[in-house]
């Protein structure tokens, strides 16, 4: 069921590629292709191939998703998104690393936490100092 | 001649072989541990050449790219986990004589065949690339429209990989790639109003989606492993006689395998040293040892892979069609620079051309110097946990898009591209056919679009000239070939139970 659900996602999103490039875009001529007419084809071949899939697809073996693993890395980079331009690089890096962590199951966090705090010192000094990339350490941007 | 000796000029600067040594330094670091790769790490390092000279931020990057193949055989070896996709059939026999207290010279054996395998790459760059640009000069919108409909058949139907599958990857790739201001009209094209995306969908976010976010949460529970018991000194790495007789000619036949499968769109590396494998074990007086510790499956797969990882370069520096998604990454680094890949890149960056080739000689000596001494510092390597590596992997990643444009949509479509390629791999959608739809769309669109002007409307123009045509053919010539795929495997497959059956 999964694997169809896939399917299913990308029949849909071939479907509205192909809607928004047929109502909001211009197909031309056949001398003067409108920007139209290579969406709507690329939509077109997403579009066959997944509804073939759908109504035709056999049963398909899939890899068993890490939810753990994934709520990690994703809350991760959700925190970074949402902290780095308002309370600094190290902070945010910090933040980030501790909830990447929690996405696997070993090991103590005392550790790591002090790890997270030199690691992000570090790439402060490398992207701030040495690459001249204007994140303050501490603060809004 | 003149032109080899100006690359040399240009590869022994200073800074460009500092960035020779850094590059292969942290390829290597990053090949040996397994989860990473080469393609998430020259992502991840193309910000940081941004404010380098062309040639120097290039140089590293391919410094990345081959370091990355010498150090995914430690891991193979000592582990019996690959560190790069290529260095998998090296743990057929690497770990095996790691078991049995040859480690060391295993290690060194799979080092000095990478570097055999990098200087036949190296000439074979050098020697074929010009020819192929002299041929590639006389092309017009007709023959690239139909090279690049062509890489992304073979790149959809090779390999094991389903390709109905493929086939949706590459355009789902393409169709990304559409993202931002129409370049004949000007008309926005699925910018949902965003000013960030009129300028398009950068290379790296997308990259750093389907190659460093997706690839570590697969590897999380994966890469989780013991720690290294084997011994690993510098003095016993030297191979005995008899080992040093059976490589010689498995080194140079697995190099003429990567040169000759790593320019070609969809196999690259990775059929290259199964190929040689393969070969070798078939020509082997001692085929009984295979699986058991046998020096030619090390030196001949290590020498191919290592061929194909430079010959790669072929196609992306003549015709800028890359047959690897780390080639697309190449590419879109070149692009970043403002160097257009292609048939006249050699006219118009003689220094870069012939620098980056010269490169790859002083590129592969470092890697020697690099992998042989400082053993020790790449088996302490594989000591770290990897539960300690990705939330930093994860850091680089995020601030390395963000440092594209100093904001955060950058992130924000590396999360949106991770996710995605994150559910559809777990469904068995493989990620290099979507990266090498995004970096050709907007090629084969320009000259889709040009050659229905040049050709007055007519499609008949497409197939209007000897080399089109043919290429055409080809193309359709894997497609039907879909059609006798499964009843040729399942031909093998019987032949093969049927062998065994005989073997036992």
């Amino acid at each position: 069921m999964v694997n169809r659900l896939s399917w299913i996602f990308l029949t849909v999103l071939g479907a509205a590629a192909a809607y928004i490039a047929l109502t909001t875009l211009s197909m031309g001529t056949p001398i003067n292709i409108g920007s139209a007419v290579y969406p709507l084809i690329l939509s077109g071949v997403i579009f066959f191939i997944s509804l073939y899939s759908v109504l035709f697809g056999g049963r398909e073996e899939s890899t068993k998703v890490d939810i753990r693993g994934f709520a990690g890395v994703v809350g991760a980079v959700v925190a970074f998104i949402v902290t780095i331009e308002f309370i600094g690089i190290i902070p945010s890096v910090v933040l980030s690393m501790v909830i990447a962590y929690m996405g696997q199951l070993k090991g103590g966090y005392r550790f790591f936490f002090v790890y997270a705090c030199l690691f992000a010192v570090g790439t402060w000094l490398l992207f701030n100092l040495a690459l001249g990339l204007p994140l303050p350490a501490f603060g809004f941007y | 001649m003149e032109h080899l000796l100006l690359g040399l000029q240009t590869a022994v600067q200073l800074e460009n072989v500092l960035a020779v040594f850094a590059g292969v330094f942290v390829g290597t670091g990053i090949g040996v541990i397994p989860g990473i790769g080469p393609l998430a790490a020259i992502a991840l390092l193309m910000p940081v050449t941004f404010s380098m000279d062309p040639t120097t931020g290039i140089v590293l990057l391919a410094g990345v790219y081959y370091g990355a193949e010498y150090g995914g055989s430690k891991s193979s070896i000592l582990l019996n986990l690959p560190g790069t996709p290529a260095a998998a059939i090296t743990c057929l026999e690497g770990y095996p004589m790691a078991q049995s207290g040859r480690a060391s010279r295993a290690l060194f054996l799979s080092t000095f065949a990478s570097f055999i395998g990098g200087l036949i790459g190296m000439l074979v760059v050098a020697i074929l690339t010009p020819a192929i640009v002299s041929v590639a000069q006389a092309f017009g919108p007709a023959e690239y429209f139909a090279l690049i409909i062509l890489c992304f058949v073979a790149v959809s139907t090779i390999g094991g990989d389903d390709p109905k599958k493929n086939f949706v990857m590459v355009s789902l790739g393409a169709l990304v790639a559409t993202v931002g201001l129409d370049i004949y009209d000007g008309a926005e094209r699925y910018t949902l109003g965003s000013e960030h995306l009129l300028e398009g969908i950068h290379l790296v976010p997308v990259a750093m989606g389907l190659f460093g976010f997706s690839e570590i949460i697969m590897s999380i529970r994966r890469n989780e492993h013991g720690q290294i018991k084997h011994r690993v000194d510098f003095k016993s790495m030297l191979p005995t006689l008899t080992e040093w007789k059976r490589s010689a000619w498995p080194m140079v036949r697995g190099a003429a395998s990567g040169c000759f499968f790593g320019p070609l769109p969809g196999t690259g590396p990775s059929m290259a040293t199964i190929l040689s494998y393969a070969v070798e074990k078939k020509l082997s007086k001692r085929p009984e040892e295979f699986g058991k510790g046998a020096v030619e499956g090390i030196t001949a797969p290590e020498s191919s892979n290592n061929a194909a990882a430079q010959s790669a370069f072929i196609p992306t520096l003549s015709l800028g069609i890359p047959g690897t998604p780390t080639m697309a990454v190449m590419i879109g680094a070149l692009m970043v620079h403002g160097i257009v890949p292609g048939p006249l890149l050699m006219s118009s960056e003689p220094v870069l051309f012939w620098g980056l080739v010269a490169s790859f000689g002083i590129g592969n000596l470092a890697a020697l110097i690099i992998n042989v001494p400082l053993i020790g510092l790449w088996v302490s390597f594989l000591n770290v946990s990897y539960r300690l590596l990705y939330p930093a992997v994860i850091i680089l990643i995020s601030i390395g898009c963000y440092s594209l444009q100093n904001s955060v949509t950058d992130v924000i479509v590396m999360l949106v591209v991770g996710v995605v390629a994150y559910g559809l791999r777990s469904q068995g959608f493989a990620p290099a056919p979507l990266l090498i739809g995004f970096v050709l769309s907007p090629m084969l669109e320009e000259n889709f679009r040009r050659a229905m002007i040049m050709g007055q409307g007519d499609a008949t123009f497409f197939v209007g000239n000897a080399i089109s045509a043919a290429t055409h053919i080809i193309t359709v010539a894997l497609l039907v070939s879909l059609i006798f795929r499964k009843p040729f495997n399942a031909f093998l497959e019987r032949r093969i139970r049927k062998n065994l059956g005989a073997d036992v």
